[in-house]
């Protein structure tokens, strides 16, 4: 275990290295010098080399790269060229935003989805597995936004009974779990319906299993070997789906966050794209990079939990 | 398999909604059809008449003709999008199960490198070098396509490589090439044919997502995800201008999904294809 | 008195009888085999007893177990009845058990299920049971996990979750099929045991006649979804039931393979050795393959055998060592244990025959085709087909096809007949061997069955852990072995001794 263990890190480190490569790349290939944006094209020459020099970019690329790897790791992401604050106080601000809400949708998406999955696998063929299959399709097809504009639509245009968006921050109290309702939900509805399918599917194959014959061989009932062999097993390739999902997650928090124009790290992102605040945008991408990574990592350490075939391997 | 062919309803349905799109969107381009992009402020918030079938928008564009051009727009992204993943990443999944060692393990790594990006924050990363723009969601969303098509092509292929018919092949001195085009690669064919389907349907709600926050097509191109932007702020006002183009959108994966779900019964009852 | 008693049983699945009106009264303490071919409806009739059909099977007829009638029972019923009435011991040992849960706890499954007994106490009589199944009591099965056992010890894991409550009936599905001989042998005499000691009825199915007749009292031969004769083990003859006395006649070993005219040295293997992963599988091994010779290579699996058939066939480099082609040698065919797998299942058979002839083209391969055949006894339409529409021994006839087109010198055969129903065995050997001596072909015949190798091999090699133990003159190596493991194997090997 130790072994696979440090195999792991090692590769997580590196996975983590090869990123930040492929972003610095990506950002230093850039059309446009990033001293010239800050001070607009009449700047004088000799200010913008003054500029360069205190943002180190005068510096070979391999430096300027090392720099910015270590200012990270020591929690220095740069600064914003709107803001000209640190780049890692604007998503510390943001991050008690979108984590809560990443989490709640995955924590909606599991709940509705995974009981939905097992439901209709164990009525296949029947009216409810029928119906949930033709719910679960019609919301994969949905946009989030777009279920997320209905929504607001529905509960705060004709209804008036929740927030169309904004945030009083957490000191709002409830008024700040009322404006996270609907976003959660949009977020959620359709990982829920993808989850759903993807459960079904994985039941229905472990059900058709041997061990599952062999199992009601020894007089166990329907219900006691759906619970007790089935869903155990196939839960685990539901896990790295779930792992998975996590990346896609993140992506929409970006795009929900800008239709209920609340204050998190994707609304920050997409703005900084727009005014090319580029540490902004280089910061922000590198956290969701890692968090996505490290979930991967975690997903991978459960599977070896939850499967002894894999523990023994390295 | 023809019979069962039209005893499925979802493949049906979903190969209506298709022709029907692609219909409309060849319409759309034709000469003689007006111009959806031209901006008639005089005619705006018009709600749906004989003249214009959805009403028009608050700059006055026909929004019919809007959401018709709309689909040429996402029809073409998620083509190019899901042809860019396809061709890379199927011969990759390929090669992967074809050699053990170095090579798959350096495959199979990059690609769940890749997977660990979202199509969205490769489009804003990439954003900067080729800005915003129709290219943009191509590349973003065609990049995002191949580690799944790596991943679905080297998942089929590599337990026919361990089949004896493919030893019987070597011993008829026939080399790796020959093996993966001549029998590997029409036994997976089908499944690529259903993922592709699939895919289809999911670069179309990307590039919905990337049009909407502005990271996609760019005005004036006709674009759901754009119209949708535009109409947040008006639902109050004139909510049929947010629920047209959604709800194209919606039919528009919707019938990718029942045609690829549909299609991978025909090619293997029994296994699904991965679906992100 | 009866215990177990089918009447009449029909299956009907989509409108197609696989079960047609199967009758069997079975006592305690016997043990009856249940043999057949593939698809003959064996197992369809043991999960009928158990209650399980395949879904949407309409099942009519009756089966009485101890008086009660079963097929009335509702779910409920059913439940207390499977697990401590009927036990089940099924095939493939690897997928029967629950992957994320110790073997132990398996056994204790149904001791916790229909006594209610606490955690500690069920374990406590799972050990038990597993000492019955005659389980390595060493082994910490509550710690241990499916795939960390060998097949043979999950094989009476197996055993002891079925026999924990002791069960009147005990139902074996090819219990011992993918199992080595020696191991087949102890666990086949393990159900006589229960049968005898515990008056276990012991429902055997099988479709290897040489170990059912080792141990069944009883014999039942099935075709095509009925019981179409039954006898005593000891009763058999031609007269009283043809088909199975045929059955034995067929099964009883070939006349030893002859040696024709032997040639030239087509192959030599001078010391080859093969690591994988850091284990030898092949280690040291040297030999020759004459024209006109049979080579046989047994052993058990995990004997380095197969990997020797891939070496020689040049699908795989040896580690170190080398095969050495006579100067005649031009090519190498191989003919592989599953023919279904040997063939791609999109291709025609003509197609997949066709494919060592890459120079010709056009008509010329047509009759080669055509003429490869006709020379394995099968009709030319079978060009035409695909493998799923012909059965594994025609397969097999294709494969040999295929194997034989473009006149090779060297034919390596993996297992040829392990995968076919008895009956169809002999005629596949007696191919071999016509096409060994019309075209002075020269064999290398890898087999775990001594029968098989008897009438076939002129000479044999035994190997154990990617050594050779024994070599010499197939006859007299297996007839009288001088290695120990040779001598278990021998013993071990039902074809090798059916009763007359």
């Amino acid at each position: 275990m130790s072994l696979f263990l440090l195999r792991r890190v090692i590769g997580l480190v590196v996975t983590l290295a090869v990123a930040s490569g492929i972003v610095f790349a990506l950002m230093t290939v850039l059309p446009g010098d990033p001293a010239e944006l800050m001070l607009g094209t009449d700047a004088r020459a000799d200010t913008l080399q003054a500029l360069r020099h205190e943002m180190g970019l005068d510096r070979p690329l391999l430096a300027q790269y090392i720099g910015w790897v270590f200012g990270m790791m020591q929690g220095d992401f740069g600064v914003s060229h709107t803001y000209h604050v640190p780049v890692a106080n604007l998503i510390v601000e943001r991050l008690p935003l979108s984590l809560p809400l990443a989490f709640l949708s995955l924590g909606m998406a599991l709940l509705l989805g995974i009981p939905g999955g097992v439901l209709a696998a164990s009525q296949e063929g029947r009216f409810l597995d029928h119906y949930i299959r033709f719910k679960t399709q019609v919301l994969l097809a949905l946009p989030n936004f777009w279920l997320a504009m209905l929504l607001v639509f529905v509960f705060a245009i004709l209804w008036h009974g929740l927030p169309a968006g904004g945030f009083p921050g957490w000191g709002g109290g409830f008024a700040a779990v009322r404006a996270l309702i609907l976003p959660t939900v949009a977020l959620a509805l359709p990982q829920a319906a993808l989850l759903a399918r993807v459960m079904r599917q994985a039941v229905l194959e472990t059900l058709e299993d041997t061990y599952v014959v062999a199992a009601r061989a020894r007089g166990l009932s329907r219900t006691a070997v759906l619970i007790r062999h089935a869903l155990p097993n196939a839960f685990i390739p539901v896990l790295s789906i779930i792992g998975l999902q996590f990346s896609f997650l993140l992506a929409g928090t970006i795009i929900i966050e800008n239709v209920f124009y609340l204050p998190g790290l994707g609304r920050l992102m997409l703005q900084a794209v727009n005014q090319r605040d580029l540490p902004v945008v280089t910061g922000i991408a590198m956290v969701l990079i890692a968090s996505v990574i490290t979930v991967s990592f975690v997903v991978d350490g459960l599977t070896r939990l939850m499967d002894p075939r894999l523990r023994g391997r390295p | 398999m023809m019979q069962r062919w039209w005893q499925a309803p979802g493949q049906w349905a979903g190969s209506m909604i298709i022709v029907g799109l692609v219909v409309l969107a060849g319409v759309s381009l034709l000469p003689w059809v007006v111009d959806p992009t031209v901006i008639k402020v005089a005619d705006k918030l018009l709600p749906p008449s004989l003249q214009h079938g959805f009403g028009t928008d608050q700059l006055g564009r026909d929004v019919l003709g809007l959401v018709m051009r709309g689909a040429v727009a996402s029809l073409s992204v998620a083509f190019v999008a899901v042809g860019i993943g396809a061709a890379l990443g199927v011969p990759l999944g390929m090669l992967a199960a074809a050699r053990e060692g170095w090579l798959n393990q350096a495959i199979l790594r990059a690609n769940d490198f890749i997977f660990a990006f979202p199509a969205l924050v490769i489009a804003i990363l990439l954003h900067g070098t080729i800005g915003a723009g129709m290219v943009n969601a191509m590349v973003a969303i065609g990049i995002f396509n191949v580690p799944v098509f790596t991943r679905m092509a080297f998942g089929r292929a590599q337990p026919i490589w361990t089949l004896d018919f493919i030893r019987a092949s070597r011993l008829c001195g026939k080399g790796d090439l020959g093996i993966a085009v001549g029998h590997v690669l029409p036994l997976i064919l089908g499944a690529v044919i259903v993922q592709i389907t699939i895919q289809l349907g999911f670069a179309i709600l990307a590039e919905a997502g990337l049009s909407y926050v502005g990271l996609g097509v760019t005005p004036p191109t006709p674009s759901w995800g754009r119209m949708l932007n535009e109409a947040q702020t008006l639902i109050g006002v004139a909510p049929r201008l947010a629920l047209i183009p959604g709800a194209a959108i919606a039919l528009a994966v919707l019938g990718f999904t029942l045609l690829g779900d549909a299609l991978s019964g025909l090619v293997d009852p029994r296994r699904q294809v991965y679906r992100p | 008195m009866t215990l177990l008693a089918l009447k009449a049983i029909s299956l009907q699945l989509r409108d197609k009888t696989l079960l047609n009106g199967v009758d069997l009264s079975i006592q305690a303490g016997q043990v009856w085999g249940l043999i057949g071919a593939s698809g003959s409806g064996k197992s369809l009739t043991a999960r009928t007893i158990l209650g399980l059909p395949p879904k949407g099977a309409l099942v009519t007829g009756s089966i009485e177990l101890k008086g009660t009638a079963l097929l009335t029972l509702d779910e409920r019923a059913w439940c207390t009845i499977r697990g401590r009435d009927i036990g089940v011991v099924f095939q493939d040992s690897a997928a029967a058990f629950n992957p994320l849960m110790t073997v132990g706890d398996h056994v204790a499954e149904p001791l916790r299920w229909h006594l209610g007994v606490s955690q500690a106490r069920a374990r406590q009589l799972a050990l038990d049971a597993l000492a019955r199944a005659e389980f390595p009591a060493s082994i910490d099965v509550f710690a241990r996990f499916p795939h960390e056992l060998s097949g043979g010890q999950r094989q009476r894991a197996m055993i002891a979750a079925a026999i924990a409550l002791s069960p009147k009936l005990l139902l074996a599905d090819e219990p011992t099929t993918a199992l080595d001989v020696t191991t087949q042998a102890a666990l086949l005499g393990l159900f006589r045991t229960l049968a005898d000691d515990e008056g276990m009825a012991v429902l055997l199915i099988s479709h290897d006649v040489p170990a059912v007749a080792m141990v069944a009292d009883h014999i039942a031969l099935m075709v095509s979804g009925k019981i179409v004769e039954h006898a005593a083990t000891n009763t058999i003859a031609p007269a009283l039931a043809p088909r199975l006395a045929d059955l034995f006649a067929r099964s009883r070993p070939r006349p030893a393979g002859r040696l024709g005219e032997t040639g030239d040295i087509v192959l030599t293997a001078k010391h080859l050795s093969y690591a994988y992963r850091r284990k030898m599988a092949v280690h040291d091994l040297s030999f020759m393959l004459r024209r006109g010779e049979c080579l046989g290579i047994v052993g058990q699996s995990g004997s380095g055998k197969s990997t020797l058939a891939r070496m020689v066939a040049g699908l795989i480099k040896p580690s170190t060592g080398s095969i050495e082609e006579g100067h005649a040698t031009k090519q190498i065919q191989m003919v592989f244990q599953d023919p279904m797998g040997a063939f791609n299942p999109r291709w025609t058979l003509g197609r997949s025959i066709a494919e060592p002839l890459r120079r010709l083209t056009g008509k010329a391969v047509d009759e080669r085709v055509v003429e490869a055949l006709i020379e394995v006894g099968l009709d030319p339409t079978f060009a035409a087909r695909y493998p799923h529409e012909v059965s594994g021994g025609q397969a097999q006839r294709a494969a040999i096809a295929r194997a034989i087109i473009a006149k090779p010198d060297v034919l390596v055969l993996d297992e040829p007949v392990s995968a076919l129903d008895v009956a169809i065995r002999g005629q596949i050997l007696d191919l071999l061997d016509t096409l060994k001596s019309r075209h002075g072909l020269a064999m290398l015949f890898i087999t775990h069955d001594l029968g098989v190798a008897r009438s076939i091999a002129n000479h044999v090699i035994v190997m154990q852990n990617g050594v050779i133990v024994e070599e010499g003159p197939a006859s007299d190596v297996l007839a009288a072995p001088t290695h120990p493991y040779t001598q278990a194997l021998v013993a071990a090997s039902p074809s090798l001794y059916l009763r007359s």
